[in-house]
């Protein structure tokens, strides 16, 4: 066995990094583009309230293609201090490259995307590898306290495309703190008690890389990973625990508590709000509209800010709040009328990196909206445009965390389903003899298909801006048209666009014949080439397209080529599709459904996956040839 | 011909008065009719509008700092859809090393009547990196018809350079305004010439120090004449962006002020810009310009380390492309653009990073160092303004590349990428002009670059069914080549690899198979050999007949083609040249039965030109030879039509199939 130089020391200053990446055996080369040579995560919990977080970590960059890994970053912000930053680089035989000084070393405020005030800092070195392989090796020291304490070091010793020679995850905790921990791809820890502390050791050793593949599941379902929370801690005076999913609950209930006090001339205008309103589901719809009409999404974060809302009265005298505010501003008004509400803690994201389970409780949230039990209605409190009880696909089908009275439930966000989120799209092509097209599109898009129309008559609010966003991501075909028309659904989640335009780069005359693109619109996503796969398919589209296409020609003409006399269907787990085409008394009508559904399938069947999506592709790029009629 | 966009100067000297009533505007009261307007007059569709805009410059003086500049801003703006609310959030970023604000306040101003100031809590002071920090705030109650209004004061201990104000936003404004008022003692230029409303220069007799005794009787506060400025303009319309623009900003209206000249009372005039020899002059002796590459006490290390590559080289050609590639193999560039170093190159080199400059100072010490003749050559950054070649400006600069010459050809060296030959500057350098910064003989030259070339030949053989199995192989030159190598090396996967894109737009359900690098031995690295082998549906059976796509690689795109009116030039980074030709095999007893005609399409100056041509070269066996040259860089807006009718030809070509039937 090839005999792996391990780097084992402590020290970044002053150390020679050991030539390791020379002696990697070939199954830890293979589809790496790093290798984690050692990395060793010290978690010390010094109380209720404090711990310090130590990394050591040596990783060498094969090639250009890893991940950024060569800047190294650590977070930061008034509840935790960095204490140790320092990094230093090696060539292939052990040379030292780069030493991280002052100057190399960046402070630098963060803004969360959609923040505007934040009060987190990163700092971080961009290690010059001009050169591969580059070894990095980094100490970082952060000790944290009160919120900062509550980003638990979870423990994900390796990533996709990186293999790892060892690693491992030391918890020490005072014995009194019940540690909580869950793993995957792991082994049990070693539990040793030194001192007043309990100490949990996890190892891992020889992880060969996991290649990247597209539509995988997330790293969290395979690859091992630790992931650790507290039975007991306090913060700013306020006690909690994770010890299960209500104590978590009960925690959050605890520190919004008594923020929900309306201002006595909003308690009227809501009173007058709702006034004649026949059932609970009324007054919810009219305060939410008269939330959304009053008040925008701002984010400020600033300490405690971070997890406590602003009270409903600091969002009634400003008209603005983050989602925690809004939701807490929008659940004081409905208990002011007498509807019970509770907080809800969700992961707004395409995927939740990690899928909370019923057994483990643990912060995994980054949004805020508000649940209705009566009605069984989510409300989306930060949206300005959305329709009432309407969740974006990024919050749907995903565990949550209602916060109810009597502490945390699990709970889960409705699943998606096909038939509420697609469009109906109809389009007209007339024929002109000048070879010109007169084309006219109606379209009904809804559901998670609509979200992306919504969104863009709230960004853009000129007509123009509409069209050119609507033209250059192709969903018309040039902005020189007529009668556009642009609706958004107030109560339901629908827009509704129309155009009318005149087309002379469509149809491609030669000779006698007329060639013309059938669907102006193809859906035609195919997954990319894999012949290897190792992964699971994890396909999360949820839609029904319908698509009606008109082609009007005159008499003269006859079609040639791409009449459909068969309708031509294919049909897969993913989805399924089915195109068939009419003629009309104008000329013809092609009528196309696709449905397309959310799987999970093994990784050998990947090839039958991507080729659903071939033949699709196929049918969609049908091409119509007209020529001259031959015979009067 | 258009060359580039020209900037007009003027001096700020002789009095004018081209006035016209302006808005009387005080901070805080709004009349009942602003906030009762809904839409912006002209624009129904206009999400907000600016009511007023204000800079207001000043001077102060003291006696320890001497003098300084305020400039004093004033806004006040209608939001008059959700989709503006984004802009009650108000950033003031400012580098405290140079600057700072104070004096911030905010008031909204509600449809419905009332007005509420933003709480002084309420404005944040947040630092950000090194000495950047900014203001922030936003307004409460926003809604649909709210006036936002706010004013700040800004401070800059530097007189040398006033913010540039421009009158034009991407909303309509209804007035803007700039107004200074400048001690006689500064001579300033404009560097911009917009076309005013209301341009008064008047003379206001004002007190200002310093105090300076010109006469035994004059000791006390003096009153003296100052320029009295008030330039404005009023109903200006939104301003929007358009493809393959450059350098936008220089065709809003603007004042862009610059400090040309100081004379005190009984002093010398002192010249602040004389001219471009004085100013490569002090450039020279500038420790972090001309002292780090001369100065071999800067790069001694660098020199030890990099000489053994260098010295050996037989011709000078050899000894530059030696230094170049050193200073890209063991220097990596920090992503940061620069006209002065940071540190010395042996600091840059130690660390193993820097910005541009210092990778080209580098660079620079090891040409002087080998004997080769460089200078640094400053260029302004695509998009960052056009080059002012009137008065010697080093603001305008903010990215340094090097100027050599080998058997009297101009090379321009742009270090930073090991895959980019010298020769080929960042495309982002291609700003048409660029100033060599040569002790004793500074001067503008044009940025040229030859075109860059790709030839790709296609053998598509095509069976029955339409599929076809497809050879690619691109010979890529200088800007094709280094594009094509990079796509190759970064590509996250393979469907980023060169010209796959591209493939599987045209046809989604293409199958890439296999595709390489070429190597050739000794083949300069402005060149890339590639192949690329795929199926491809590119054709259509039906009964007797054989559509077929011949383009599998568009040449052009479409976005050029997209408006109906141009309001800023055309203006691309580089010429070139495309070439494709297809050689399309046919399944048994298939014939050509219809093509495009062959066409040549020439633009009236000759600059842009394409060909397509298709030839039955023998039974089943079809030639496609199209190619599209591009000479010109830059077309003023007036040429858009006559270019897009080409473009539109051009793109309408590239999706024209072929026609074949199957002879009995």
């Amino acid at each position: 066995m090839v005999l792996l130089i391990v780097w084992a020391g402590t020290q970044v200053r002053g150390q020679a990094e050991m030539p390791a990446a020379l002696a990697l055996p070939d199954s830890l080369r293979e589809n790496a583009n790093s290798v984690v040579l050692s990395y060793d995560l010290d978690y010390h919990v010094t109380s209720l309230r404090t711990a310090t977080i130590r990394e050591r970590r040596t990783i060498t960059l094969l090639n250009g293609k890893h991940d950024r890994e060569n800047v190294v970053a650590a977070y930061y912000d008034g509840e935790s201090k960095i204490t140790t930053f320092d990094v230093l680089a090696t060539d292939l035989f052990g040379g030292e490259i780069f030493r991280a000084r002052k100057s190399d070393i960046t402070d630098e405020r963060i803004t969360a995307e959609g923040s505007f005030v934040d009060d987190r800092w990163v700092r971080y070195t961009k290690v010059p590898c001009t050169k591969y392989p580059c070894t990095i090796t980094t100490e970082v020291e952060r000790k944290v306290t009160d919120f900062a304490a509550m980003a638990f070091p979870h423990w994900n010793p390796v990533h996709r495309d990186q293999s790892l020679v060892t690693a491992t995850f030391t918890a020490r905790v005072p014995a009194e703190i019940p540690l909580l921990y869950t793993g995957y791809l792991v082994p049990e820890p070693q539990t040793t008690g030194e001192g007043q502390d309990r100490v949990y050791r996890w190892k891992l050793q020889n992880i060969p890389a996991q290649p990247s593949e597209a539509l995988s599941p997330q790293p969290t379902e395979t690859l091992p990973f630790v992931r650790v929370s507290l039975g007991d801690f306090e913060i700013d005076g306020y006690r909690g625990s994770f010890g299960d999913w209500e104590r978590f609950g009960s925690f959050i209930g605890t520190i919004m508590a008594g923020r929900d006090e309306l201002p006595a001339r909003l308690s009227a205008e809501v009173h007058a709000e709702v006034e004649g309103a026949t059932s609970d589901r009324e007054k919810i719809d009219r305060l939410y509209r008269f939330m959304q009409d009053r008040c925008r999404y701002v984010s400020v974060q600033l300490g405690i800010g971070g997890w406590q809302p602003f009270s409903a009265a600091y969002v009634e005298e400003n008209r603005y709040g983050d989602c925690k505010a809004l939701s807490n501003y929008m659940g004081a008004m409905l208990k002011e009328v007498g509807i019970a509400s509770y907080p809800v803690l969700i992961h707004s994201s395409e995927v939740p990196y990690y899928a909370i389970r019923e057994d483990f409780a643990t912060s995994a949230f980054n949004h805020m909206v508000l649940y209705v039990p009566s009605e069984d209605m989510y409300l989306e409190c930060t949206s300005k445009h959305a329709p009432t009880g309407y969740l974006s696909e990024s919050t749907l089908d995903r565990g949550v965390l209602w916060i109810t009275p009597e502490g945390g439930v699990m709970a889960r966000t409705p699943a998606l389903v096909p038939a509420e989120h697609g469009h109906l799209r109809s389009v007209t092509q007339v024929l002109k003899e000048d070879n010109n097209v007169d084309f006219v599109l109606n379209a009904t898009y809804f559901g998670a298909e609509q979200e992306l129309f919504r969104g863009l008559a709230a960004y853009f609010g000129s007509p123009q801006d509409r069209l050119d966003w609507l033209h250059k991501n192709s969903f018309l075909p040039d902005v020189s048209g007529s009668d556009f028309q642009y609706t958004v659904a107030g109560e339901a989640p629908e827009v509704s666009m129309s155009y009318t335009t005149r087309l002379n780069n469509r149809l491609r005359k030669m000779g006698s014949r007329r060639f013309l693109m059938l669907n102006p619109q193809p859906y035609n996503w195919i997954p990319e080439v894999q012949e290897e796969r190792s992964l699971p398919v994890d396909f999360r589209t949820t839609r029904f397209l319908v698509d009606t296409v008109r082609v009007n020609y005159e008499e003269n003409l006859e079609i040639e080529s791409g009449l459909i006399r068969e309708p031509l269907v294919f049909e897969h787990q993913v989805g399924k599709y089915r195109a068939e085409m009419r003629r009309t008394e104008e000329g013809l009508l092609w009528i196309r459904t696709l449905l397309l559904r959310p799987v999970r399938l093994p990784a050998e069947d990947y090839g039958s996956f991507r080729q659903f999506f071939v033949d699709v592709a196929k049918a969609e790029s049908l091409q119509l040839v007209l020529r001259e009629r031959r015979t009067k | 011909m258009l060359r580039f966009p020209c900037l007009l100067v003027f001096l700020l000297s002789g009095i004018q008065l081209i006035a016209q009533t302006g808005p009387d505007v005080t901070f805080g009261p709004v009349s009942d009719e602003d906030r009762a307007l809904r839409e912006a007059p002209g624009d129904p569709t206009a999400e907000a509008y600016v009511l007023f805009d204000r800079l207001s410059l000043d001077f102060e003086f003291n006696d320890t700092d001497g003098p300084s500049l305020t400039e004093r801003h004033h806004r006040r703006v209608k939001l008059l859809k959700p989709s503006s609310f984004d802009r009650a959030n108000i950033t003031l970023e400012y580098n405290r090393e140079y600057a700072e604000i104070s004096e911030v306040e905010a008031f909204i101003h509600l449809p419905t009547g009332g007005t509420l100031p933003v709480p002084s809590d309420q404005i944040r002071l947040e630092k950000l990196n090194g000495t950047r920090e900014a203001f922030k705030f936003t307004f409460p109650q926003v809604s649909e018809g709210a006036i936002l209004e706010y004013r700040y004061l800004e401070r800059r201990k530097n007189i040398l350079i006033p913010s540039p104000y421009y009158f034009q936003e991407d909303i309509p404004v209804r007035w803007a305004q700039y107004d200074a008022m400048i001690p006689p003692y500064y001579r300033y230029v404009s560097l911009s010439a917009p076309r005013l409303d209301v341009n008064e220069t008047k003379l206001t007799a004002r007190a200002w120090g310093p105090r300076f005794n010109v006469s035994p009787y004059n000791g006390g506060e003096q009153k003296i004449d100052h320029w009295d400025i008030l330039w404005a303009m009023r109903d200006l319309p939104s301003f929007r962006d358009q493809p393959y623009s450059n350098n936008v900003s220089d065709y809003l209206p603007s004042v862009r002020l610059q400090l040309q000249a100081v004379q005190y009372p009984g002093r010398p005039e002192q010249s602040i810009f004389g001219d471009w020899k004085e100013t490569v002059k002090e450039l020279q002796d500038r420790l972090d310009f001309g002292r780090y590459y001369r100065n071999k006490v800067n790069y001694s290390t660098l020199w030890k380390d990099a000489a053994p590559s260098i010295t050996g080289q037989g011709s000078e050609r050899e000894i530059i492309e030696a230094a170049y590639a050193f200073i890209n193999q063991h220097i990596s560039w920090n992503g940061d653009y620069g006209m002065l170093a940071s540190r010395t190159p042996d600091q840059v080199y130690q660390s193993r990073t820097g910005t541009s400059a210092d990778l080209n100072i580098a660079l620079l010490s090891l040409l002087n160092e080998a004997g080769v003749e460089a200078h640094p050559l400053l260029v302004s950054l695509r998009n960052t303004g056009a080059p002012i070649e009137q008065y010697p400006l080093l603001h305008q600069f903010n990215h340094l590349i090097v100027y050599t010459e080998v058997d009297g050809q101009s090379l321009l060296l742009d270090a930073g990428s090991a895959d980019r030959p010298a020769g080929l500057p960042r495309e982002r350098a291609l700003n048409h002009r660029g100033w060599v910064a040569e002790k004793g003989n500074p001067r503008w030259i044009s940025l040229e670059v030859p075109p860059s070339r790709q030839i790709t030949m296609l053998d598509v053989n095509v069976a029955e069914s339409g599929l076809a199995e497809v050879v690619i192989k691109s010979r890529m030159q200088d800007y094709f080549a280094f594009n094509g190598r990079s796509a190759l090396k970064q590509r996250e996967s393979d469907a980023e690899a060169p010209l796959v894109p591209d493939l599987l737009k045209v046809m989604p359900e293409a199958r890439v198979t296999s595709f390489a690098e070429e190597v050739v031995d000794d083949a300069p690295l402005n060149q890339f050999t590639y192949t690329l082998q795929a199926t491809a549906p590119v054709g259509q059976p039906v009964d007797q007949l054989l559509y077929l796509q011949p383009i599998l690689l568009p040449l052009v795109d479409g976005e050029l083609a997209d408006v109906e009116a141009r309001n800023f030039p055309i203006d691309f980074p580089y010429p070139w040249q495309q070439r494709y030709i297809a050689n399309l095999r046919l399944p048994a007893g298939y014939a050509l039965e219809e093509a495009p005609d062959a066409l040549r399409l020439r633009a009236a100056d000759g600059s842009m030109t394409a060909t397509y041509r298709v030839e039955e070269v023998a039974p089943g066996h079809v030639s496609v030879v199209y190619s599209v040259i591009l000479d010109r860089t830059l077309y003023a807006s007036s040429e858009y039509p006559a270019l897009r009718e080409m473009f539109r030809r051009i793109t309408e070509l590239q999706t024209s199939p072929l026609v074949f039937k199957k002879v009995p």
